[in-house]
């Protein structure tokens, strides 16, 4: 975007223009107030500044800091030189002429940078997410003063610098698989689905663990590599939610939207397209808690992201394309008062009334959970026994066999096993015969869907992967299938 | 002449001494009125002209009030326009402040904006 400013005779006044929303012209006030308390004068002239593209709605606070420049090379108070018209200025203006960070800095230094600028200038407090940006080139300015004077030639700015170690990323995953007693179903499954990238549906009576457990998943997952944590970076940045200060995110994202969340809230949308809950997921978890209380418009909506990766916005205005690759986690309870198939309590529901609750999430969305998992309740000896392996223990296996994953992969692009396609799983997955035998009699007898079929492969391959075996066997294929009972009760 | 047309002088003196080539005085409109069109430099500037006591308590920029400044934008429109001032003009209103009958004098430029 670009900030043009016309300083001519007539009446004097300061205008902006280029669809600017509320918070872009506000911008007139706070520039005013900043110049004069920089020690700089607004003219008494008239002041026309254009966002260009003109014809694109600009919001947000982050062009003040353009503006002001502007103004202040157009009137002459600061001299044309090559430093302003090489850098790009990003931040917003507080009164007393001070700079303040904005949301999305690094996609925007990204940005400049793509387009060849010499330079971004940037609030102080943005500098810790671009700090780690290969190229050099982003400055820092803490005042319109300081940054006169870098115009000005008379003073030099200083890079972006790395913080020190961030408190926030030294901060370990929510939970740890440790942490949670007994279970070990459970968190086997969960091995599986972080080894894979494999969707998991939790059941079971309230108490259980199965938030805990899902809670556990971001820290088994693999970390992140730099590619995919400046993506996430990128993201969290725009949306305005990186923790000040902090630079380049290291953690996998753990997102837990209620279950009144609206469509449009979970997978992007808004006049200006936002990105969605499943978005700021990308590379982590979204965890829906109390599945069946999900409107079946809302689940819906999740068909997209699920399969494709992404979530596309289409407005009058424009189109959004918001990467989203997450693992979906999933929990709810067997009936309405949760205790059908529970070994100590009663259920009290009536076989209709449960039918009908399981029958909240649709057929096509069961689907395309690849592991279902039942979570019984946790027994008095392991409540008190060992906790068990550890999340970062669990995580070097699954580093092992995503070895294994990628050597088969090779040359796809894709990183894990749930990823693939139909036709992938044909030509790259190699079962036994024994293996394919039990796949295929599971397909007619237990009534699956192609999909699931192709699922169920797919989840076997992971297991196998975990097993250091490069041929799924049919205990492999065995296990993928006990992940698969319909919450109907019918196997 | 009255004591008003006398205060107006020194103004106007004060102006021209300033640097002001007075251009104008006294132009009235439906709409509003201005005290003194003058000069400076490239610029038209529009006087307003304020006569205080000494030690009075309300300060010279605080009695353009509201209805004043809508009178006077009205007025610099009018003129610019009856007038035919090019558009390139820069325009700017000013406040002269008089103060204890002639003997200090303030000009405030830009008191008005206009957008």
């Amino acid at each position: 975007m670009q900030v043009e400013v016309d300083v001519a005779g007539g009446l004097p006044g300061l205008e902006i223009v280029g669809l600017a929303d509320t918070s872009v012209r506000e911008a007139r006030q706070r520039v005013r107030s900043a110049l004069r308390n920089s020690g700089f004068e607004v003219p008494s002239r008239r002041i026309t500044v254009n966002l260009s593209p003109a014809s694109l709605h600009k919001e947000g606070s982050q062009m003040d800091l353009g503006i002001a420049v502007g103004i202040l090379v157009a009137s002459g108070q600061v001299p044309r030189s090559p430093r302003a018209a090489d850098h790009c200025f990003l931040g917003e203006l507080a009164l007393d002429g001070s700079i303040k960070p904005v949301k999305g800095a690094l996609p925007m230094v990204l940005s400049a940078q793509a387009r060849g600028m010499q330079g971004v200038v940037i609030p102080a407090g943005n500098q810790a997410e671009v700090a780690m940006l290969p190229t050099a080139g982003s400055k820092v300015a803490v005042s319109l003063r300081e940054l006169a004077g870098f115009l000005a030639g008379n003073s030099d700015l200083p890079s972006a610098t790395a913080p020190g170690p961030d408190p926030h990323q030294a901060a370990p995953p929510e939970v740890d698989l440790s942490e949670i007693r007994g279970q070990k179903a459970a968190k086997r499954a969960i091995e599986v689905a972080c080894c894979g990238g494999h969707n998991i549906l939790l059941s079971g009576p309230p108490g259980a663990g199965k938030s805990m457990l899902a809670r556990a998943v971001p820290g088994v997952l693999p970390e992140l590599t730099e590619e995919e944590s400046l993506a996430v970076t990128r993201i969290h940045s725009v949306a305005g939610i990186l923790p000040p200060g902090s630079g380049l995110v290291k953690a996998r994202p753990f997102r837990a939207p209620h279950h009144t969340v609206t469509a449009s809230a979970l997978v992007g949308g808004g006049p200006n397209p936002r990105p969605g809950e499943v978005t700021l997921a990308h590379r982590g978890v979204l965890f829906l808690d109390e599945l069946p209380e999900f409107p079946p418009s809302v689940l819906n909506a999740l068909r997209q992201p699920l399969e494709d990766g992404v979530s596309v916005i289409t407005r009058s205005r424009a189109t959004c394309t918001f990467p989203s690759r997450f693992l979906l986690a999933a929990a709810m309870n067997p009936c309405p008062c949760g205790y059908y198939g529970d070994e100590l309590r009663q259920c009290t529901c009536t076989e209709h009334a449960r039918k009908q609750y399981v029958s909240r999430v649709s057929g096509p969305f069961l689907d395309r959970m690849d592991i279902h998992l039942e979570v019984s309740r946790v027994a008095a000896a392991d409540l008190t026994a060992d906790g068990g392996e550890t999340s970062a223990a669990v995580r070097e296996r699954i580093r092992e066999a995503r070895m294994r994953q990628g050597r088969r992969l090779a040359g796809t692009g894709l990183t894990t096993n749930g990823e693939m396609g139909p036709s992938q799983v044909t030509s790259m997955v190699s079962l036994s015969s024994a293996a394919r035998k039990m796949a295929l009699d599971a397909f007619s007898r237990m009534k699956l869907s192609a999909r699931a079929y192709y699922r169920v492969l797919k989840v076997a391959a992971s297991v196998a992967d975990l097993c250091e075996s490069s041929r799924v066997e049919e205990e492999h294929v065995a296990e993928a299938l006990s992940y698969r009972q319909r919450l109907s009760g019918e196997e | 002449m009255t004591i008003g047309t006398l205060k107006e002088e020194a103004a106007c003196g004060f102006l021209e001494r300033t640097g002001y080539t007075v251009v104008e005085r006294n132009f009235r409109s439906r709409s509003g009125e201005i005290d003194v069109v003058a000069r400076l430099g490239d610029m038209l500037v529009f006087v307003e002209v304020r006569y205080r006591k000494a030690g009075s308590l309300v300060g010279a920029e605080e009695s353009v009030t509201c209805e004043k400044a809508r009178r006077i934008r009205m007025a610099v429109k009018r003129y610019l326009c009856v007038r035919g001032i090019a558009d390139s003009v820069p325009v700017r209103v000013d406040l002269c402040v008089v103060r204890d009958q002639g003997q200090l004098f303030e000009i405030v430029p830009g008191i008005i904006e206009f957008g």
